[in-house]
């Protein structure tokens, strides 16, 4: 049974379709990621579920309980939905203090003083802040500030936490050390999370199930490791991680040629010859490099040595190839590599 | 369920509506009802007759002393406008882009020029270069002149008027400079342009949209200036529009004040519109939000005649006026030998305590202003609140209706006040009140504009976050909303306060026995020419307050935003 669930939610802005007829089951205790590129509906679907947008069409559940229905009329308001958010750019308020932010919600249900201080103080232990009550919101740090932003989210132990790019801003040390952070919390609380978010990398990182999200419509919803390995749609491949698309094209014999070799490693499906709304993806490192003359080969043109990996691009005739060897592989720019592909997945194309 | 959300939605909506239909009403009362019957009146419609003509501005038009008049308001203004921007342009460029010494000093001279009311900087100039003034008397008893300096002229209204606005120049460009990209700078200078080429070819077009809006400004407050041009100019028969006004009305000639009153307007109102448009272009200009501190560019050999200018031109615009001021309103008698036995608190204590008329005037300025700010404060950010939260359709309607009267020139609203409220039903003439309303009506852009920046700045996901945290919507606007603007509400009230204490067209049109203000004793001291040496030291007074308040804005109007 899905802990929450929304039914065909669809949402217009000036007749644009930003949420299109959208379902979605998500469970209890699980760590979801929405990823999609900037604009595809992401956020305004995450504000349906806080209740701070309203949908055109569809409904939402949570726990068993109608949080909206169009059909029925029933719109149940942010502030009685038990649903918390950490909103991207935090949203402190500046004329708070960290405890003033934190006892908020706890304010409002008309928690006693001492109550306030003993959960806030609970919080911060949590968060890994403590001592630090009396600071504004401006003299933090953004690091600070996310995890002031998450205590006050967890100050009512909600239903559910929506983290809206809540990674975004900050620097790659600090997002890895708060991604962990969060898990840590999740685990401990055994808390419902949905994340949304551009970067995959991120979603990837911290999520237990994901989906991609494209032009208001789920492309594919499904573990990392299902949506990495076995890509359905052209996007999602684009989208996830470093891949070779390959298409069969007469007129480019070097693609064709690909598109053979690759074919014969298929780890879903067969690739049925010259069928154009076909392609197979080929991951950078599911490609093996050799020296000296074999079934294919090409010529290195560029060199990335990205200290765990070296990521080279292959030129063969007009095609370029991604590859992603080991750091110990020497291959210099201008040598010729023959190389063979290891493995490779089928998928629709986009425009069929 | 559903029919609870439907009545709270239902609730939400209606009482939007009464808000917003109860502050539209009050703007109509307030603002457009007392113009719409100057402007009908000047057309030849009123209450009692309906003959729609323009005989009154034909007859306005046809005399050669209002055509006169426009002239040397253009005349002043563009004066001004021109010396101001020099003036204020230079300094904000010598400041914040050379090694310009003692930085800090001048910024203060600077900010003291600001807080002196142009009318009491033309009180400074007369006790200095007046027929009596300390300048002439010591240059005539030295013999270095036979022939007095005359002030009363409309090259002193200018150089007063500048010494007046050129601190606005220096603060608005000021910001400007700082806040253009200074690497748009470095990379001309490394394209191979020189300082100087730098400057006019770089700097200068970057901030040129700044450079027009308050030049548009100084010649619209130019324009509406009433105080300097009636002590400076009436002695020497030199009316400029507002003054004509102020006659016309005092000689009981009706037609010939509105149809004056509605050319200052439609002057003042287009420069205005000039000025908004300008200020909407600013927009687009590019802006860097890093702070990045400027290579300054060395003074060299002319540090010490620059550093020298500078000094000589504040003292004359700043200390002189000030210290003669101060010094004065310790005379016994202006006029009196300067010696030591001819110095007395005397003054200080007839405007505290002795003086009826003073004293009065006085508690009339601080009631009058105090009710005006709050009335505007309340309103005010009742009217950013509707044009910002609500879907209301006039919502944009109501907030220029609320900012328009910046348009307005203190006399013609003086003007219009008189012919709104004279008549029944709304008979307010000769009643404090009409001063009051008319206070509100000026104070309004102030506190309207104040609060409309935090607002806009706000980020709206705040009132989502409190929302998420369990808060209803009110309760959002409470305890998050409030707050966040609340440091705009307060400097809104301390302008308005410190526009009422300074303000003299409103109050001396308005006034009745019982309700003068500092300005009507101020201006009417004047005409009884033994009051110098009071006047300065009500002056001082007034100086004081302003300075107060400043200092009070600058500590409680900032926001904790600004801190980040």
């Amino acid at each position: 049974m899905a802990y929450a669930q929304l039914s065909n939610i669809s949402k217009e802005y000036q007749q644009v379709k930003v949420v299109n007829d959208l379902s979605l089951n998500i469970y209890q205790g699980e760590i979801f990621a929405i990823v999609g590129p900037s604009g595809c509906g992401k956020t305004t679907l995450l504000q349906i579920i806080a209740g701070l947008v309203k949908a055109d069409a569809g409904s939402f559940t949570l726990a068993g309980k109608l949080m909206s229905s169009v059909d029925e009329n029933i719109y149940i308001n942010p502030e009685k939905r038990s649903i918390a958010m950490v909103f991207q750019d935090y949203a402190l308020w500046p004329h708070y203090n960290v405890f003033g932010n934190i006892a908020y919600p706890l304010k409002i249900k008309k928690y006693s003083h001492s109550k306030q201080k003993q959960v806030v103080g609970e919080l911060l232990e949590l968060v890994r802040l403590q001592g630090m009550e009396r600071r504004y919101p401006h003299e933090l740090s953004g690091g600070e500030q996310q995890r002031v932003a998450l205590a006050r989210a967890l100050a009512l132990k909600p239903m559910i936490l929506l983290l809206d790019e809540s990674l975004s801003n900050l620097d790659a040390n600090l997002k890895k050390e708060m991604q962990e952070e969060i898990k840590r919390i999740q685990r401990d609380l055994l808390l419902t999370v949905i994340h949304v978010t551009h970067d995959q990398q991120e979603a990837m990182s911290i999520a237990d199930r994901i989906a991609i999200m494209n032009q208001g419509e789920l492309v594919q919803v499904g573990t990392i490791e299902e949506v990495y390995r076995f890509p359905r749609t052209e996007f999602v491949a684009r989208f996830m991680g470093d891949s070779n698309l390959i298409c069969p094209k007469q007129d480019n014999p070097a693609e064709m040629k690909l598109w053979k070799m690759a074919g014969q490693n298929l780890i879903n499906g067969k690739a049925r010859e010259f069928e154009s709304e076909q392609i197979l993806v080929v991951r950078s490192e599911d490609i093996k490099l050799s020296e000296g003359s074999g079934h294919l080969t090409g010529q290195i043109i560029t060199k990335n040595f990205n200290g765990s990996v070296i990521n080279y691009k292959i030129k063969i005739n007009d095609y370029i190839l991604k590859v992603q060897a080991m750091a110990d592989s020497c291959y210099e720019p201008g040598q010729e590599v023959s190389f063979s592909i290891m493995r490779a997945t089928c998928v629709c194309a986009d425009n069929s | 369920m559903l029919d609870l959300i439907k009545t709270k939605e239902c609730k939400f909506n209606s009482w939007q509506l009464l808000m917003g239909g109860l502050v539209a009403l009050i703007l109509i009362l307030v603002v457009l009802y007392p113009l719409a019957v100057l402007l009908l009146y000047s057309l030849g419609v009123s209450v009692h007759s309906f003959d729609f003509s323009l005989v009154k501005y034909w007859d306005a038009f046809s005399d050669i002393k209002t055509i006169i008049s426009i002239k040397n308001t253009l005349y002043i203004a563009t004066g001004v406008t021109l010396m101001a921007g020099l003036l204020g342009g230079g300094l904000a460029w010598l400041i914040s882009r050379t090694d310009l010494p003692g930085k800090r000093i001048f910024r203060v001279l600077i900010f003291l020029a600001f807080v002196i009311p142009s009318y009491i900087l033309a009180v400074a100039w007369i006790e200095l270069f007046g027929r009596n003034g300390f300048f002439n008397r010591i240059m005539k008893e030295w013999h270095f002149i036979d022939e007095p300096i005359n002030i009363y002229s409309l090259e002193g209204i200018i150089i007063i008027m500048a010494i007046h606005l050129f601190p606005l120049v220096f603060m608005s460009l000021s910001s400007a400079l700082k806040m253009s990209d200074i690497s748009l700078e470095k990379a001309s200078r490394l394209a191979g342009a020189g300082r100087l080429r730098t400057l006019l070819s770089i700097t200068v077009p970057l901030i040129m949209p700044s450079i027009l809006s308050i030049g548009l400004l100084v010649f619209q407050q130019t324009m509406a200036c009433f105080g300097v041009a009636a002590v400076i100019g009436l002695p020497s028969g030199k009316y400029i529009l507002t003054t004509r006004i102020y006659s016309a009305l005092n000689g009981l000639d009706l037609p010939m004040a509105t149809a004056s009153s509605g050319i200052l307007l439609l002057c003042s109102g287009l420069v205005f519109i000039l000025h908004n448009i300008s200020l909407r272009k600013k927009r687009y200009i590019h802006v860097n939000s890093r702070s990045q501190t400027p290579e300054l560019i060395p003074l060299g050999r002319w540090k010490i005649p620059v550093v020298s200018g500078v000094a000589g031109i504040l003292t004359l615009t700043t200390l002189i006026p000030l210290g003669t001021l101060i010094f004065s309103s310790f005379l016994k008698k202006w006029g009196m030998e300067l010696s030591l036995e001819n110095f007395t608190l005397i003054n200080y204590r007839a405007i505290f305590m002795e003086q009826a008329t003073a004293v009065r005037a006085i508690r009339n300025s601080i009631c009058f202003g105090a009710g005006a700010a709050s009335i505007a404060a309340v309103l005010g950010a009742t009217v950013v609140f509707i044009s910002n939260k609500t879907r209301l359709k006039s919502r944009k309607a109501i907030e220029f209706a609320a900012t328009w009267p910046l348009a307005v020139p203190g006399t013609v609203m003086a003007v219009a006040a008189t012919l709104a409220w004279i008549n029944p039903p709304f008979k307010l003439y000769a009643t404090p009140w009409i001063i009051i309303i008319t206070y509100v009506a000026a104070c309004l852009p102030f506190a309207v504009r104040n609060v409309n920046g935090l607002m806009q700045e706000m980020d709206p996901v705040l009132e989502n976050a409190a929302r998420i945290s369990g808060a209803s919507r009110f309760q959002s606007y409470q305890d998050i909303t409030l707050p966040v603007i609340m440091p705009g509400i307060r400097t809104g009230w301390i302008m308005s306060f410190l526009m009422a204490l300074r303000e003299i067209p409103i109050s001396i049109m308005l006034y009745s026995v019982g309700s003068e203000t500092i300005g009507v004793l101020m201006f009417n001291m004047r005409s009884d020419s033994g009051g110098l040496e009071t006047i300065s030291a009500l002056a001082v007074l007034v100086i004081l307050l302003t300075v107060i308040g400043n200092v009070l804005i600058e500590k409680f109007g900032k926001s904790r935003m600004e801190g980040s």
